[in-house]
């Protein structure tokens, strides 16, 4: 018999290990768990546009199954960071293992250790009091977590304007060299800092799990480009990385190869039933406690699965989120920067107290992804495309704007016979709000056209949650107690998005860890 | 159509792709990997699709225009898949790195290329919408 079984092994389940690691507690995590092939690597070949100059990088960008050309082959949408060859045991099986019918709604599921933390976009933010609203807990049952993981993951950024709205900057490695574009978009903010504030615009550093300096044995970033082709890129944080640490000192169990079909709760104990990814043999494991952290979607799987429930449809959304292309007219016909980090740069803040919204975007360098999936983007002819990747791209960077969501405005989720059935519902076009934040753009010297935008499919900011919601006085039993204990449940825990019934304009990533590991302490404490 | 002639069918297809978007013999490893990208693509197209955009390919010289239009008018077009497989794969190859990125800057030159490519995409446009419109009952298949 097991203390505890937590299910999962990507960001929520980390959470929720720490916390129990903290009191002692040896957890174990049960965890499909696909590994990179070839195993990680410190060596990245170097900078991959010097690498590109000087030989075939089809093995690196394409690869024998065409995995780059997913989208094109199976007109697909996946990030292009997700079709990466090295990435594909991210999603590997994905379709398998969770067999599902979807409308309106394209969720992005991950079986690989670490789960979509293996190609996250790494914005790990705190919250602040006002993301909280309408939840069981305040902020003070997160900071001291937020601040545990922060010393623990490694995290760059700045105290700066964005403070109000990313909490305190303790603990904070310096931030990342920005890019030239990213420069220039935060000076400009910074001459104009009186203007935009009155606009309700406040920009600043992002907050992000890469390494400015070395750490626990992994380098700092190298700045080559090579953030969305390398898998376990060591500067970028996977949730992966702390398990491993956590196994090597003893202080937790890891079982890979297991996919958690259902739980079965009795007067003492928890029966899990898990089948082999290998052979397709099952088997029960006991547990004093189970944790389901695997990810809102897979959560809420087993929830429906282990009552065999066809009737209930749970709640899930993520965030709406906004693609904007911004330009740089300073930068057209310049030569790409090719040493740059190739993600998230700053973030800007949209306050629009009239229109009831608190928006966030992320600006993101367009340096690392092939130019080929750039073009995609552009009007032109085949080959005016060709001469605009050449000399627009360099000036060109995106800004992914998330809207605050909650469950009323989300889809559904529920079992229908064998397979999930995950329908969206379309958001609203908020057409004021887009005009208030392209024209705050324009004001900061870079240009951007409404018929650019572009909404991303429901499903793409991969921020999921909604199924299983913390509530202080829980009804039914897809609800849960503030504890993260599932009502009319007296060992059955939840620890991963499942439980926000809304979401803010953020990358929930970090929330959603703290959450986790606040619900392991307590549990921890209460001896497991 | 046999398996071999296919190939060869799709070993053509890739140098006149090749040459429209770099003016020049397209390498024979891009030709190897075009033709098994395209043999997977056809697995989600349907055998009327293949057959009806294989004979516009046959009768349509400017392969770059008539892409354009279909572009414009919104058509899932093979065409368009089969253009965005070349560009992949062409941007895999060490010679094609100039035609991809810029290694230096020229402000003015790049503001002149632009005008020019604009323009000339206009033509294209308007002669590809020329085209679809000749070509009435395949345009769904350009």
């Amino acid at each position: 018999m097991h203390d505890v079984v937590i299910i999962g092994a990507g960001a929520s389940a980390v959470g929720a290990m720490l916390g129990l690691v903290k009191q002692g507690v040896k957890p174990l995590l049960l965890d499909v768990g696909f590994a990179p092939t070839p195993p990680r690597s410190t060596e990245t070949g170097g900078n991959l546009y010097r690498v590109r100059q000087k030989k075939d990088v089809f093995d690196i960008m394409i690869g024998e199954e065409l995995q780059g050309l997913h989208n094109v082959i199976h007109g697909d949408k996946r990030p292009p960071k997700m079709i990466a060859p090295e990435m594909k045991y991210v999603m590997r099986d994905n379709d398998d293992l969770l067999p599902r019918d979807e409308s309106g709604f394209t969720p992005f599921v991950s079986f690989a250790r670490g789960g979509l933390g293996s190609a996250w976009g790494c914005g790990l933010f705190r919250s602040v009091a006002q993301d909280l609203l309408g939840l069981p807990i305040t902020l003070d049952d997160l900071d001291p977590y937020f601040d545990q993981l922060t010393q623990k993951i490694g995290i760059c950024g700045r105290d700066d304007d964005l403070r109000p709205y990313f909490g305190k900057a303790d603990g904070l490695m310096p931030p990342l060299s920005l890019s030239s574009k990213g420069k220039k978009l935060l000076v400009a903010y910074e001459k104009k800092r009186d203007v935009m504030s009155r606009h309700g615009v406040h920009a600043g550093f992002s907050r992000l799990a890469v390494l400015s300096e070395a750490k626990d044995g992994r380098e700092p970033l190298r700045y080559d480009n090579m953030e969305m082709w390398q898998a376990e890129n060591p500067a970028l944080y996977n949730p992966y990385y702390t398990i491993e640490m956590a196994v090597k000192n003893g202080q937790a169990e890891y079982q890979p190869g297991w996919l958690a079909l259902s739980f079965k709760s009795f007067e003492n104990h928890v029966e899990i039933t898990a089948r082999s990814t290998s052979d397709n043999s099952q088997r029960t494991l006991c547990a004093k406690t189970l944790i389901l952290a695997s990810g809102a979607i897979n959560t809420a799987k087993l929830a429906l699965n282990s009552r065999q429930d066809h009737r209930s449809r749970l709640p899930l959304f993520d965030n709406p989120l906004y693609q904007i292309p911004i330009i740089f007219p300073h930068f057209i016909g310049t030569a790409l920067e090719t040493d740059c980090f190739a993600m998230t740069q700053i973030n800007l803040v949209f306050d629009l107290p009239k229109l009831g919204l608190l928006l966030q975007g992320s600006a993101i360098e367009l340096t690392s992804p092939p130019r080929a999936a750039l073009m995609e983007m552009f009007p032109l002819s085949a080959r005016g495309n060709l001469a605009l990747a050449r000399y627009l791209a360099p000036a060109a960077m995106v800004l992914f704007l998330y809207f605050p969501i909650d469950s009323s405005q989300g889809g559904t989720i529920s079992l229908a016979e064998d397979r999930l059935l995950i329908q969206g519902q379309p958001y609203p076009y908020p057409k004021k709000a887009l005009k208030k934040v392209l024209s705050s753009l324009l004001r900061l010297g870079v240009l951007t056209l409404s018929p650019l935008v572009q909404k991303a499919i429901n499903g793409y900011a991969v921020h999921y949650a909604g199924p299983l919601p913390m509530r202080e006085k829980p009804h039914g039993e897809y609800e849960c107690h503030k504890s993260g204990r599932l009502a009319k449940e007296k060992r059955i825990y939840v620890a991963d998005g499942s439980l926000f019934s809304r979401l803010p304009a953020k990358n929930s990533s970090f929330m959603m860890m703290a959450n986790a590991m606040r619900i392991g302490d307590l549990l921890g404490r209460n001896g497991g | 159509m046999n398996k071999e002639a296919q190939s060869s069918r799709y070993s053509d297809e890739a140098r006149r792709i090749y040459q429209v978007l770099f003016s020049r013999e397209c390498p024979e490893i891009l030709i190897s990997r075009y033709v098994k990208a395209v043999e997977k693509l056809n697995e989600r197209l349907g055998e009327e699709d293949i057959r009806a955009h294989q004979s516009i390919m046959d009768r349509v010289r400017d392969i770059e225009a008539l892409e354009m239009a279909a572009r414009y008018r919104g058509l899932l077009s093979p065409l368009t898949d089969k253009f965005r497989i070349m560009v992949f794969l062409a941007e895999t190859l060490p010679e094609n790195y100039n035609n991809f990125i810029a290694q230096r800057t020229g402000r003015i030159f790049g503001w002149m290329v632009l005008l020019g490519v604009g323009v000339r995409s206009m033509w294209k446009l308007m002669k590809g919408l020329w085209l679809l419109s000749g070509s009435s009952g395949v345009a769904k298949n350009a």
